[in-house]
C-alpha cells in the first residue's frame, strides 16, 4: 500500500465540452505517485472521457473542449508549450484492445524509444528486456523477440502493450478497461502485472469491472453523469460508501 | 490479485489461531485463579477481556472487507465463513472465562470442598486443552481429528455430572458448605458451555473441510 | 441425559477418499425433464482434436452455463450445439433433441436452428429498423399477415425487456440502439423463431455493468419459457443467473453440476481452482 506517497496529479474543476454540450462537470482528482486509482461508472459516465483529457487524446477530436487545470508534478498537462508527444510518453496510455504494431515484439517495445531518437543497441536492447520483465512477460517471449507481436495471444499482446509504454519510463500509466477483452486467465496475468507495478508507478485504470476494481485498487473514483460522485479508499467505497449512488451502483441497484 | 489475497487470508488466518491460544490460555487461568481462590489473577482477566473482543472484531472486520473486496467462492468462502462463525464461539468462550473470573470474586463460602475443587481444576485443564486441540485442528484442516473433539466434550459433561452429584450431596451433608457447593454447580456449568463451544467450532472446520453442515454436539442442554 | 451421538453420522462420511478428476452429474431420474443431451460429441479441426468427452444433459426451462479458460472448448461445445460449426470442423457424435440425433446428416439444418436458436457475443443487428431487425427473418421464410407480424414484434420485445424503450420508434434504425439495447434487440429477434432452446455466446461481455444486469434479469424471465445454455467469462454472472454450471478444461468437461454446488463445494480441484481465481 501507499501511505506516504506525494500527489503527482492533480486536476481541479476539470469541465469538457462535446460542441456546447457539457459532458463532464467539473473533476477535481488527485492521484498519488504510486498505486492504482480505479475509476468507475456506467456508461455514459464520461469515466473513459476524462481518462483520454488526462493525455490529450481529445487533442485529435474535432469540436472538443477542455478546461481546468491539470497539475502533472507541477507542469500544466494543457499549457501551449506542452509537447504532446513528450506527454504521452509520460502519460501513458494502454487500451482495450491490445495494439501491437505488426511487427516484432523487440520493435514494439522498443518503438517509444526509437521515436525519442535513442540508438544504442545496447539501451534498447536493456530497455526492452526490463520492460518485458515489469509487464510480467519476458520469461514468455525471449526466445523469440524476432517473431511478430501479432502472433501472440490477445493477453500476452496486452502486456507487451503495457511494456511499451512503461519502455519510456512514464510518470503515469493510463488503462482504459485494459482486460475486458480478455478471458479470465489473461486478465488474472494482467491484474498481477498491475499488482506488482503499484509500488512503482501511479496507474489509472477504467473498468467496468466491479470487482477487478474492488480486488487491485487503492482509490475508487466512481462517475456519474459526468460527475465526480464519491472518491476514496477503495475499501471505504465498497464497505460504507458515503454516497447513496455509489452504495446503488456497486452493490448492482441500478433501479 | 491471487497473490493480494492469499497473503490477506493467511494474515486472517494467524490472527485467529492466536486468537484461539489467548482464549485458551485465558480459560485455564480464569479456573486456576478460583481453585486457588485468587482474587487478583481474577481480577486480570477481567481487565484483560476486552483484548479478547477487540481481536474479535478486528478479525469479523477483515473478514466482511475480504468478503466485499473479493468476492470468494468455494475454500477460500468456506475457510472465511469459519473464521467469521468461530471468533463469535471463541469470544463467548472468553466471556465464560470472565463469568468464572467474577465468581471468584464473588465467592462467599469458607469451607470448601478439596475433592471437587480437584476435579473443577481437571476438567478447566481439560477444556482448554480441548480448545487449543479444535484450533490445531482448522490449521492442519482435519475434519476427522475435529470429531474427537465431540467425544472429549462427552468426557467433560460426565465430569460436570459428577460435581453436580458431589457438590448436591456436599450440601445436603454440611449447611456450611452450600456457598462453595453452589459456586462449584456454577463454575462447572461455566466450563461445560465452553466445552459446547469448542465442539460448534469443530463443526465449523467440518464445514470448511467438506462443504457440509454438521451437528457434532448430541444436545445436551442441561446447564450442568 | 439423553446421549444423541448414536445417530450422528460420523464425519468421514463427508469426506471423499480422494477428490475425482472429473464429475458430471447423472441427471439420469426422471425428475429432471431434458431439453438437450450430447453424447460422445467430438469436435476437431483437422488432426486437432479439440473437444472431446463431456456428455452433457440440458434441464428444460434451466439455465445452464459454460466456464472454462480461452481455449477450453466451452464456446466451439456451444457453437456445435446447432451445427454452427458445420463446413469449419468436423463434429462427431451424437446430439440428441427430442429423440432425434441433430448431428446426423439428414438434418434440415435451418429447420432446426429454428428449435435451438443462437445470440452471439457482439449484438449484430441488421442495418434496417427495429422492426424489420425482426420479421426480417420470418418473412423470408413464410407468409405473415400484418397484423401476425406486429404481434410477434410486440410480444417479442416485451419478452427481451425491451418493448417499453422502442415502442414509440419502431421504425428506427437498429443501429441507433445502445450495446444493451441491440442485445436485447437480437435476443428478440432469435424469440421471433419461436425457439425451444437458446444458445447464448458471451452475451454480455460487451456490455457495462447496468446493461449487464438488466439482460440477466431478461434471462431470468426467458426461463420460464425456455432452456437456456450460455457460455460465459465471468463467473459471477454465472453464479447468479444459471441453475447449473459445466466448468471446461482443455477441450473436457471436467465437472457439471448444481451451480450452487458448484460455487460452495466444487468436487474436483481444478474447478476449485479456477472459478477462486486461482490460475497459477
Amino acid at each position: 500500500m501507499t501511505k506516504q506517497s506525494e500527489t503527482i496529479l492533480q486536476t481541479r474543476n476539470v469541465k469538457l465540452w462535446y460542441g456546447d454540450k457539457e459532458a463532464l462537470h467539473g473533476i477535481d482528482l488527485d492521484f498519488a505517485n504510486k498505486g492504482i486509482t480505479a475509476l468507475i461508472g456506467p456508461s455514459g459516465s464520461c469515466k473513459t472521457t476524462y481518462l483520454r483529457a488526462l493525455n490529450r487524446m481529445h487533442d485529435l477530436e474535432e469540436n472538443v473542449t477542455v478546461t481546468g487545470s491539470f497539475n502533472l508534478l507541477g507542469k500544466d498537462i494543457y499549457a501551449p508549450t506542452t509537447d504532446t508527444v513528450d506527454l504521452r510518453k509520460r502519460v501513458g496510455m494502454v487500451f482495450q484492445q491490445p495494439n501491437p504494431f505488426p511487427f516484432s515484439i523487440y520493435d514494439n517495445v522498443a518503438f517509444g524509444l526509437r521515436l525519442a531518437g535513442v540508438k544504442d543497441k545496447k539501451t534498447l536492447d536493456q530497455a526492452v528486456e526490463e520492460s518485458l520483465k515489469a509487464a510480467s512477460i519476458w520469461d514468455e517471449v525471449k526466445d523469440e523477440l524476432n517473431k511478430s507481436a501479432l502472433g501472440l495471444s490477445g493477453g500476452q499482446q496486452q502486456r507487451v502493450s503495457i511494456a511499451r509504454v512503461l519502455a519510456t519510463k512514464p510518470d503515469v500509466l493510463l488503462l482504459d478497461e485494459p482486460t475486458s477483452a480478455l478471458d479470465p486467465v489473461s486478465s488474472h496475468n494482467i491484474e498481477e502485472t498491475l499488482l506488482s507495478l503499484r509500488d512503482q508507478y501511479a496507474m489509472i485504470i477504467v473498468t467496468h469491472s466491479l470487482s477487478q476494481a474492488s480486488r487491485i485498487s487503492d482509490k475508487t473514483a466512481f462517475f456519474l453523469s459526468g460527475n465526480l460522485v464519491e472518491f476514496g479508499d477503495t475499501r471505504k467505497i465498497f464497505l460504507e460508501p458515503e454516497k447513496k449512488e455509489t452504495a446503488d451502483y456497486i452493490s448492482g441497484r441500478f433501479g | 490479485m491471487r497473490r493480494l489475497f492469499d497473503e490477506e487470508l493467511a494474515d486472517l488466518d494467524t490472527s485467529f489461531t492466536e486468537m484461539g491460544e489467548q482464549v485458551a490460555k485465558t480459560i485455564q487461568e480464569s479456573v486456576q485463579s478460583f481453585i486457588k481462590h485468587d482474587r487478583d489473577g481474577a481480577h486480570k482477566i477481567i481487565d484483560h477481556d476486552y483484548k479478547i473482543n477487540e481481536r474479535e472484531a478486528a478479525l469479523e472486520k477483515k473478514s466482511f472487507e475480504m468478503i466485499a473486496l473479493y468476492q470468494p467462492v468455494t475454500t477460500d468462502l468456506r475457510e472465511i465463513v469459519t473464521i467469521l462463525k468461530a471468533v463469535s464461539v471463541l469470544e463467548r468462550m472468553g466471556d465464560q472465562a470472565r463469568n468464572i473470573a467474577t465468581s471468584t470474586i464473588r465467592v462467599k463460602g469458607t469451607k470448601h470442598m478439596k475433592a471437587v475443587e480437584k476435579q473443577l481444576g481437571e476438567m478447566g485443564e481439560l477444556v482448554a486443552s480441548m480448545v487449543s486441540e479444535v484450533m490445531g485442528y482448522y490449521v492442519k484442516n482435519d475434519a476427522l481429528g475435529a470429531e474427537n473433539i465431540a467425544t472429549k466434550n462427552h468426557q467433560l459433561s460426565n465430569a460436570a455430572a459428577q460435581i453436580r452429584t458431589d457438590s448436591v450431596n456436599g450440601m445436603k451433608e454440611d449447611s456450611e458448605l452450600v456457598d462453595s457447593a453452589a459456586d462449584y454447580l456454577v463454575i462447572a456449568g461455566y466450563i461445560k458451555r465452553i466445552g459446547d463451544y469448542t465442539t460448534d467450532i469443530a463443526e465449523w472446520i467440518v464445514y470448511k473441510r467438506t462443504g457440509k453442515i454438521i451437528e457434532l454436539n448430541p444436545g445436551y442442554n442441561y446447564f450442568i | 441425559m439423553t446421549d444423541k451421538s448414536q445417530e450422528l453420522k460420523p464425519v468421514s462420511d463427508f469426506i471423499p477418499e480422494k477428490a475425482p478428476e472429473r464429475y458430471i452429474i447423472p441427471m439420469e431420474d426422471d425428475k429432471h425433464e431434458i431439453a438437450l443431451s450430447t453424447e460422445n460429441l467430438q469436435v476437431s479441426y483437422g488432426d486437432n482434436l479439440s473437444l472431446s468427452e463431456g456428455d452433457l444433459r440440458f434441464e428444460r426451462y434451466k439455465i445452464t452455463s459454460l466456464i472454462g479458460a480461452s481455449g477450453s472448448g466451452k464456446s466451439t461445445f456451444l457453437r456445435s450445439l446447432n451445427r454452427m460449426n458445420d463446413g469449419v470442423a468436423n463434429v462427431t457424435g451424437h446430439i440428441w433433441y427430442r429423440g432425434l440425433d441433430i448431428n446426423s446428416k439428414d438434418i434440415d439444418v435451418y429447420e432446426m436452428r429454428r428449435h435451438i436458436g443462437m445470440v452471439f457475443q457482439r449484438p449484430n443487428p441488421f442495418a434496417k429498423s427495429i422492426y424489420d431487425n425482426i420479421t426480417f427473418p420470418l418473412t423470408r421464410r413464410g407468409k405473415y399477415t400484418k397484423a401476425q407480424l406486429d404481434e410477434i414484434v410486440e410480444t417479442t420485445l416485451k419478452q427481451a425487456a425491451l418493448w417499453d424503450q422502442v415502442k414509440d420508434e419502431l421504425n428506427k434504425s437498429a443501429l441507433s440502439l445502445s450495446g444493451g439495447q441491440a442485445q436485447r434487440l437480437v435476443i428478440a429477434r432469435a424469440l421471433a423463431l419461436k425457439p425451444d432452446i437458446l444458445l447464448l455466446d458471451e452475451p454480455s461481455s460487451a456490455l457495462d455493468p447496468i446493461s449487464s444486469a438488466k439482460f440477466e434479469d431478461t434471462l431470468l424471465e426467458l426461463k420460464k419459457n425456455y432452456t437456456i445454455i450460455i457460455v460465459t467469462h465471468n463467473m459471477q454472472q454465472a453464479a447468479r443467473i444459471s441453475d447449473y454450471t459445466a466448468f471446461m478444461h482443455q477441450g473436457k468437461v471436467i465437472e457439471y453440476d448444481l451451480t450452487r454446488k458448484i460455487f460452495t463445494r466444487p468436487k474436483v480441484q481444478l474447478t476449485n481452482d479456477y472459478i477462486s481465481g486461482n490460475f497459477g
